[in-house]
């Protein structure tokens, strides 16, 4: 199961040996691990034309907006969609996957969007998403999509912001009900997760490399309603029910240990999946880089993995080599279609959250877009 | 080598193989709405170039939270030429072809299809999946499928003889509901609903030929023959109170028509309530308003139209939301029957005036129209204790919306161009590797998306398991003698066994009956350009039959009288007899769609069924109404 990369070799003992059937068509030639996303081109913070609206003044939907959005109201109900109206929703980094994200939201209904973004606009953008034009490269990414976000639906308000987020203070957050991160590495995830904890902001932070992906989420204490089991037999019981899931935090999560290897659970086809992204996340926190495809980066990854997977008590096994190997190869391209699975699953979830109708995810999400599958597991 | 530009993140990730021939690839998408201007836009951002887009529909407002390629100001144009348009905006150089067009049309004929490297489905309704579907397995090109409702989805690949084609696997036919239900004991809101659709409002304001009842099923074991004439005194009687339409006294003498008379008439039949719990007239004098018990006595006064509904604020006001959210009143409901009949009666004079053979017909989106049916649903679930259901719900049902969101649709396309790089590496994965994925509502836990194996192709299935021909000739000279050499002759087909030609399951010629139309042409038959002919060949001898699909295509000047491609005889796959008569009647080849079946067992139908489809879920707007 790899993609491209630059060696074939199956170690055997590595290889869980089941699906044969998924001889891959994305290996190929060369590895090009190439990883140039540190550039610091921050200009000002942008101004955007809106003011910022804080208010608690719950918005409702009028009949207009209820004919726009009439498909989705019959999904979910009126009480989320207004929900959404009022939800204020702050994402960061603007790539392939956060563009799927934008498009899914704004066109949902939510109130307000902020996207976070320092980078300019480079070639390669112009196919991991269909925000930018030829004419914007050298611009800033969150200024140049901010009037095609707009043209997706003009109700909701769009801003962009041009700082890192290192140099955004912890007050920044505070206006938001939900932050997004995109692509983001560990001690930023783990630094953003603390402040978002402290002020009760939800997140999800979110990746895709290759043709994997995986998103977290922590929404501290979130709280929901859903339909009553019991008014199935009852009808006098109601029909609803509130109920709430107490999250944990990241690092409660990278924490999580397993009974015992032989559950079932730990064993399905896409939990341990989890323990590839965080072994390439943990190689990019320990190395200062991402690996590249040569056989000594994926040994150290390899070592990475089997010392994360015995930590959490889960057999190192079942992910396999070629996973790694691809990982290491793929990390940095940032695929269409996947985005669309990844961005789409995690839009899905966080609507749920926003609508705080039925339950959302808890607390990891992995795609595997080789199969392609994709799960949820509670770590 | 590395394209710095657009290509980087492909090129980091697939061979370089594959991104060329991703490069090179002719993809036709049929469809743009929900999945397909997630599919159009994934697909460019996949290296993919050139593409075909066809699509008959044009832009609504109620697609824009989810088609994000069209915009307010693109409303009721064309969705392909639009969805062109937008997508040329981030990606200039790709090669977009559209067509506003039915997928159906002669003009995407057999070597129309021949032109691609794969073709996706983004549709919505499952005549046209067959279509498409049976269009492939005759270019001989891999077909991927797809389709949403909700949050749930579905993707999966076809190839002729490897893998099971769409018709392989039963689809649920649209519910029906027997006359009866519908006319005397209903016992669901849905019976209430189609009762006030397809029955009450056809029989008012219908055109004169749809409101002869069409939904009534004469199967002699529907009912017994007494009701049946009863049902057709009401008929009669309710013709005889139309002549009364545009007098005030109109909406009074329906509604008590409808709620009083026929219902007591049913009182009166004492067997039929014996184990069902009995109707309640409703009594106009109790229900109706003062304010509409005037109109009925003043004289004279302009009618309905224009004048503001009470019980209805107008579409845009904020009340407008809540009315349409909230179950009414019997006293509601009793006012919006009354005034909405007032308004349809207008409308259905003026529309009369031009065209006496014209009326009004069933829109979901015309207010009055579908005020009429939800009042009127209310009030005879309310006869009959039924639940009675808010205008919204009853909107869905009678509708037949289905409900749709983005994200669904993006994860289809996502993984319909997942599909597609297997498809485009098949000495890397084979068939096999290309699994039929399924998504599923999320709980918070668990598997969301799953993948399974793709069906193999069913040995009975009656089409795909058939003989797939092209032939060209001039359809003004060829006549149907011709087609059966071609079938029988050895330097051809050279098939043994008795043949007969269906078109569109209509037979045209068969060996020792209809051999008048031996002589005719193509063109007298009426198989023109891109139409196709169904012939089976009943080998009595072996003991097989044989299904051919033969698609005619129009040339002039050839010179041979025609010319074949596709399968030779050989390849033809057969059926012992015996399996085929059985399977015969289990499944038929459905390219015509659903509308033609026995007259006799006509019922009612309410909807074009997609949703009751549990094999592939669509990604349906507004369902075709096939009553
Ligand atoms: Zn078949």
């Amino acid at each position: 199961m790899n993609l491209r990369s630059s060696s074939r070799k199956r170690v055997a003992k590595d290889v869980e040996a089941s699906d044969t059937a998924n001889a891959s068509p994305y290996r190929g030639s060369r590895a090009k691990p190439s990883q140039a996303q540190s550039s610091k081109r921050a200009k000002n913070n942008t101004s955007s034309t809106d003011s910022k609206e804080n208010g608690n003044g719950h918005t409702q939907i009028n009949d207009d907006e209820a004919q726009l959005y009439d498909r989705q109201i019959r999904l979910w109900g009126l009480d989320a969609q207004t929900r959404m109206r009022n939800a204020s929703v702050c994402i960061v980094n603007f790539g392939a996957l956060s563009t799927e994200i934008i498009k899914n939201l704004v066109l949902a209904g939510i109130g307000a969007l902020t996207v976070v973004d320092p980078e300019n606009v480079a070639p390669k953008d112009l196919g991991a998403g269909f925000f930018f034009r030829q004419e914007d490269v050298g611009q800033n990414r969150a200024i140049s999509a901010r009037e095609r976000i707009l043209d997706l639906n003009p109700r909701v308000k769009v801003d962009a912001v041009t700082k890192p987020l290192s140099d955004l203070d912890d007050d920044f957050y505070t206006q938001f009900q939900f932050l997004v991160l995109t692509q983001a590495d560990l001690d930023t995830m783990l630094r953003i997760d603390d402040i978002c904890r402290a002020k009760k902001i939800k997140l999800f932070a979110a990746g895709i490399y290759g043709l994997t992906g995986y998103a977290f989420a922590d929404l501290v204490e979130h709280v929901y309603t859903t339909a009553n089991p019991a008014a199935k037999d009852d009808t006098s019981a109601p029909k609803d029910i509130t109920r709430t899931i107490q999250y944990h935090s990241l690092a409660e999560t990278l924490e999580k240990r397993w009974d015992n290897t032989t559950d079932k659970r730990a064993r399905d086809t896409v939990r341990p999946k989890f323990y590839a992204v965080l072994a390439l996340l943990t190689y990019q926190q320990r190395h200062n880089a991402p690996p590249s495809s040569s056989e000594a980066d994926v040994d150290r990854l390899v070592a990475i993995k089997d010392e994360l997977m015995k930590r959490a008590n889960v057999n190192p096994s079942f992910v396999t080599l070629d996973l790694l190997r691809s990982l290491a190869a793929t990390h940095s391209a940032e695929l269409s279609p996947i985005a669309a699975l990844a961005g789409g699953l995690l839009s899905q979830e966080i609507l749920r959250a926003i609508g705080e109708k039925d339950p959302p995810m808890d607390n990891v999400l992995v795609i595997d877009g080789l199969e392609p599958q994709a799960g949820i597991a509670g770590y | 080598m590395t394209d710095s530009g657009r290509l980087a993140h492909l090129e980091c990730a697939l061979s370089a193989d594959l991104t060329k021939t991703l490069g090179d690839a002719s993809i036709l998408m049929v469809g743009a709405g929900g999945i397909g201007c997630e599919l159009l836009k994934t697909l460019l951002l996949s290296g993919v170039k050139n593409i075909t887009v066809v699509d008959l529909d044009t832009i609504d407002l109620s697609n824009l939270n989810r088609q994000f390629l069209f915009q307010k100001q693109h409303i009721s144009k064309a969705k392909a030429h639009v969805a062109r348009e937008s997508a040329l905006r981030f990606n200039p150089e790709a090669n977009i072809v559209s067509h506003h067009a039915n997928i159906k049309d002669p003009q995407f004929d057999v070597a129309f299809f021949r032109g691609f490297t794969v073709v996706m489905n983004a549709l919505d309704n499952l005549e046209a999946r067959s279509y498409v579907n049976l269009m492939c397995l005759a270019a001989d090109r891999p077909l991927v499928e797809a389709g949403t409702t909700g949050f749930q989805g579905q993707s999966y690949v076809i190839k002729r003889r490897k893998t099971a084609c769409y018709d392989c696997l039963p689809k649920v036919l649209p519910k029906t509901y027997a006359v009866c239900t519908i006319r005397s004991t209903p016992s669901l809101p849905i019976h209430c609903i189609v009762w006030a659709k397809s029955y009450l409002f056809s029989q008012l304001f219908g055109p004169p030929s749809e409101s002869e009842d069409p939904v009534l099923d004469t199967r002699e074991d529907e009912g017994n023959a007494e009701e049946i004439s009863k049902l057709k005194d009401e008929s009669e009687a309710l013709k005889a109170i139309k002549d009364a339409m545009g007098t005030d006294k109109f909406p009074r003498m329906v509604f008590e028509k409808v709620f009083n008379t026929d219902v007591n008439r049913l009182l009166s039949m004492h067997d039929m309530w014996k184990s069902r719990k009995p109707p309640t007239p409703l009594v106009y004098d109790e229900l109706a308003s003062e304010e509409e018990k005037e109109t009925q006595t003043r004289k004279g006064r302009s009618k309905g139209k224009g004048k503001a509904q009470k019980n209805a604020p107008e579409s845009g006001d904020r009340e407008r939301l809540e009315w349409e959210q909230k179950v009414w009143s019997v006293e509601e409901s009793v006012g919006v029957f009354l005034k909405s009949l007032r308004v349809l009666a207008t409308r259905y004079q003026e529309v009369r005036k031009s065209d006496p053979e014209s009326g009004l017909s069933f829109d979901k989106d015309d207010d009055p129209v579908m005020d009429f049916v939800a009042a009127t649903a209310n009030l005879r679930a309310h006869v009959y204790g039924i639940p009675q259901q808010c205008r919204f719900n009853t909107k869905q049902m009678a509708g037949s919306i289905i409900p749709a969101v983005a994200t669904s649709n993006a994860i289809i396309a996502g993984v319909m161009v997942l599909h597609l790089f297997k498809l485009l590496t098949p000495s890397e994965v084979p068939l096999s590797g290309i699994k039929r994925a399924t998504l599923g509502t999320s709980t918070g836990r668990g598997t969301i998306l799953g993948a399974g194996s793709n069906e193999a192709p069913n040995p009975v299935c009656a089409v795909c398991n058939a003989g797939f021909v092209v032939v060209e000739t001039d359809v003004e000279k060829a006549k149907l003698k011709d087609i059966v050499e071609i079938v029988k002759g050895s330097d051809h087909l050279g098939l043994k066994g008795e043949v007969s030609i269906n078109h569109k399951n209509l037979l045209i010629y068969e060996d020792d009956d209809l051999e008048d139309n031996v002589d005719k042409t193509l063109q007298e038959v009426h198989i023109t350009h891109g139409k196709n002919l169904q012939i089976l060949v009943d080998d009595d001898d072996a003991g097989v039959k044989r299904t051919v699909y033969l698609f005619v295509l129009h040339r002039d000047n050839l010179p041979t009288l025609f010319t074949l491609s596709g399968d030779k005889g050989v390849d033809i796959p057969t059926v012992a007899s015996r399996v085929a008569e059985e399977s015969n009647n289990a499944k038929r080849p459905r390219e015509e769609g659903l509308e033609e079946r026995d007259e006799g067992t006509k019922r009612l139908r309410t909807d074009g069924g997609s949703h009751d489809d549990p094999i592939v879920i669509d990604e349906v707007e507004d369902t075709i109404e096939l009553d």
